[in-house]
């Protein structure tokens, strides 16, 4: 499990050097989908700082779509930062945005757009063919 | 809350416990033997007519250890009132430890009350339980010297010390709350009380119940005799014909309030010298006149003059026995009120 | 129940000197509050007026919408704990703890024995012989124990080493944490404030100097940096705290809700120390002016 420190004269605000902290555990692999953030109270109980502050932190990493808090569980790593990956992300959804337009010129409206996509995905293969 | 009043007392219930206990062995030690030799020697005394050398051998043995522990029957109500009521509430506004205890879920008042009634109430099981061990190992005593009224009795024996000790400690309360500190606390109370109990002694005690009068011959009279002061000659006598009762006044008087003068002597009793000075009552001395004057004078001065004693009588012991103890708790449960009230008002 | 505190006009006077004077507060709920200022400012008055320890001399103060000390129940949901932690010496901790559940109805013994258990401390040991910092730490778990709404504590790491603090505010967070209990904590040192506060009181010269939101007072307060100048035509809306003056250039610190337009101005955001010294230093320089003009203090 990750363990935060601050650092009283960096300039930088606490909550924001806990968001910083995170990401740069993400991005180094020390942090990996799945993994479960310390609770507030753990965090507080190392370094002491308000309790505000990580909750700050721990909401703005969630709006980054980087983890989601499980209410009575914990919050939860969903989304890494591995660099491969968002980049892999970014090239399907431009693909999505393309193949979206084409089925739009062909005249289909939304509700046909998404039934096509859902079916395609329920019926796909649930693992790589090789 | 009565729990914790006695926790923070504990040590110092402990110490008084200790000396209470060395006092019941010393009385366990000693009072079967003084009994002993009160029954054998001075309880038939009277039936061999050798009263007075079985007291003297009484006296002699026993005198100083009985001093010794009224000596410390008086003072105990005293050093209750000091080290248990002066640092009560003192200790703790000295200490700081009142932001504590003031800050808890219980109201001021409440937690003030619980240690009065635990604390005093100690102190008055503790100065009740030295009565009782002292009356019962100074009965003997007692009976030789027929002066229940007195202070070496009175004021040790049965319940006063119960009222004293009240009193004491309630003194010690209220001067903690009003001085905060213990030490000044101690030596106000110190003060106080000495104060209080003489003054009660001498001015109220005597008046509790109109004293009665009675005029007694002189005839009767069990010691008399001169003495010179420097105004004169002077007339005095008394009579010790009413045991275990408290004199208040005894006065030589004629008709119209007339009294014994040295003028009156040098008129009716002019071959009377007198005694020279420093001479204790009943004797001439060494001055020429003789006995037969000092015989003659007495009976002249019984044909006009008679004592008059105020006193109380013995049977009305137990009377004043409530009487003054009830007097000294209800004073100790108004100084207590008063600090409880101090202490939530004006303590801030 | 918004309030924590509300204070109106709140003094008090020892003697002819006031210790503190014209307080107007209302701090609300839910925060941990930083009372900050220098030794001899009010800030251990203020406190225990709000617990009940002394009466006002003018004025009026509520603490969770009642008097204080109005009741043993209103007395047991507030937790206090007293500048230099006073215990009693003779007693072990566990008497410590027993006074506690005797004297508190909302005692929670479990969490008084664990705490106890995670110090390593044993109950038996006579609390005379703590540390000092093991001593606030008894201190914290009396106040905490009893499950209080508010916890009031008087410069309570004043006197401990830095291991020492550090635990105590952990602990201190970890309750805040777990618990929904309003925090007001008095220090003269702002940096422990600035990691567990986020409301903070400026006390100085026996007044109030400032009180708000942490986030809000930074985002409000803006250090301005430029060639000197006259100082006394900013428009109302923006308060003058502090300002200084060299040969050429002029800082001014100020308070302002809209932002600074003014391009000859280089604007900068201020550390909660920063904030804190503004207010201080203005609070010493008009005590001083005070002084001068009157030839003595109030």
């Amino acid at each position: 499990m990750i363990e935060f420190r601050l650092n009283g004269n960096s300039g930088v605000s606490p909550y924001q050097q806990i968001v910083q902290q995170v990401k740069s555990a993400l991005r180094l692999g020390q942090l990996r989908i799945g993994d479960q953030l310390p609770t507030v109270k753990e965090v507080v109980g190392k370094i002491a700082i308000n309790p505000n502050t990580v909750l700050k932190a721990y909401r703005e990493l969630e709006h980054d779509g980087l983890v989601a808090a499980r209410p009575g569980i914990g919050t939860f790593v969903v989304n890494s930062f591995d660099e491969t990956t968002y980049a892999a992300q970014r090239m399907l959804r431009r693909s999505l945005e393309v193949w979206i337009e084409k089925a739009r010129r062909a005249g289909l409206d939304d509700e046909s757009i998404e039934a096509l996509f859902v079916d395609t995905f329920l019926f796909s293969p649930k693992e790589l063919v090789r | 809350m009565i729990w914790f009043a006695w926790r923070q007392f504990r040590l110092q219930a402990l110490v008084v416990a200790g000396v209470l206990v060395a006092v019941a062995v010393l009385f366990i030690v000693t009072g079967p033997s003084m009994l002993h030799l009160f029954d054998t020697s001075v309880a038939n005394c009277r039936a061999n007519s050798d009263c007075g050398a079985a007291t003297t051998i009484f006296h002699d043995k026993y005198d100083k250890i009985v001093q010794f522990m009224t000596t410390i029957s008086v003072i105990v109500p005293a050093l209750l009132g000091i080290f248990w009521g002066a640092p009560l509430i003192a200790r703790e506004l000295e200490s700081g430890t009142y932001r504590l205890a003031w800050t808890q879920g219980v109201m001021r008042s409440r937690w003030m009350v619980n240690k009065l009634a635990v604390v005093g109430g100690a102190s008055m099981i503790a100065a009740g339980l030295l009565s009782w061990m002292l009356t019962w190992w100074a009965t003997p005593l007692d009976i030789i010297n027929q002066n229940r009224f007195g202070s070496m009795v009175y004021d040790t024996h049965y319940i006063t010390p119960i009222g004293y000790a009240a009193f004491a400690f309630a003194l010690g309360v209220t001067a903690g709350v009003l001085f905060r500190h213990t030490l000044p606390a101690m030596a106000t109370t110190i003060v106080a009380f000495a104060a209080a109990r003489l003054a009660f002694t001498s001015y109220i005690r005597p008046h509790l119940m109109s004293p009665v009068m009675k005029n007694i011959s002189i005839k009767h009279a069990t010691n008399f005799g001169f003495s010179r002061t420097p105004s004169g000659l002077q007339f005095i006598a008394g009579t010790s014909s009413y045991p275990n009762s408290l004199v208040v006044k005894s006065v030589v008087m004629g008709r119209h309030g007339a009294t014994v003068t040295p003028q009156w002597l040098r008129l009716h009793c002019p071959k009377l010298i007198g005694p020279p000075p420093n001479a204790s009552i009943g004797k001439v001395g060494s001055a020429p006149g003789g006995p037969q004057y000092f015989n003659a004078c007495v009976n002249k001065i019984a044909q006009s003059f008679h004592i008059v004693m105020t006193y109380q009588p013995a049977n009305r012991f137990w009377t004043f026995q409530w009487y003054e103890t009830s007097i000294y708790v209800l004073a100790g449960v108004a100084l207590c009120a008063l600090s409880v009230w101090w202490v939530r008002r004006r303590v801030a | 129940m918004t309030s924590a505190l509300q204070a109106t006009d709140l003094g008090k006077r020892y003697g002819r000197k006031w210790a503190l004077n014209s307080c107007t507060l209302d701090i609300p709920t839910g925060r941990v509050v930083g009372l900050v200022g220098p030794n001899g400012a009010g800030k251990s008055t203020l406190l225990q007026l709000a617990v009940g320890l002394l009466t006002p001399s003018s004025g009026t103060i509520t603490v969770l919408d009642e008097r204080p000390a109005s009741s043993a129940e209103q007395l047991g949901r507030i937790g206090y704990v007293a500048q230099d932690t006073p215990i009693y010496p003779g007693l072990s901790i566990g008497a410590h703890l027993h006074m506690g559940a005797a004297l508190n109805s909302n005692w929670d013994a479990q969490l008084a024995d664990r705490r106890i258990r995670d110090l390593a401390l044993d109950p038996r040991q006579h609390a005379g012989r703590l540390s000092g910092g093991q001593r606030a730490q008894l201190a914290l778990t009396l106040a905490i124990a009893k499950r209080p709404s508010l916890l009031l504590m008087d410069e309570p790491v004043a006197a401990l080493d830095p291991l020492a603090r550090r635990e105590f505010l952990a602990i201190l967070m970890e309750v805040v944490a777990d618990q929904e209990v309003s925090v007001i904590l008095s220090s003269h040192l702002v940096a422990d404030l600035e990691r567990v506060s986020d409301y903070l009181v400026v006390l100085a010269a026996s007044q109030v100097q400032v009180n708000g939101d942490i986030e809000e007072l930074l985002a409000t307060h803006h250090r301005l940096v430029g060639s000197r100048r006259e100082i006394d035509n900013f428009p109302d809306a923006v308060q003058v705290i502090e300002s200084s003056h060299t040969e050429r250039q002029s800082t001014v610190t100020v308070r302002s809700v809209d932002p600074i337009l003014d391009p000859t101005w280089s604007v900068e955001s201020l550390t909660l120390e920063d904030l804190v010294l503004a207010y201080m230093s203005q609070a010493e320089v008009q005590r001083r002016d005070l002084v001068r003009t009157n030839g003595g203090a109030r």
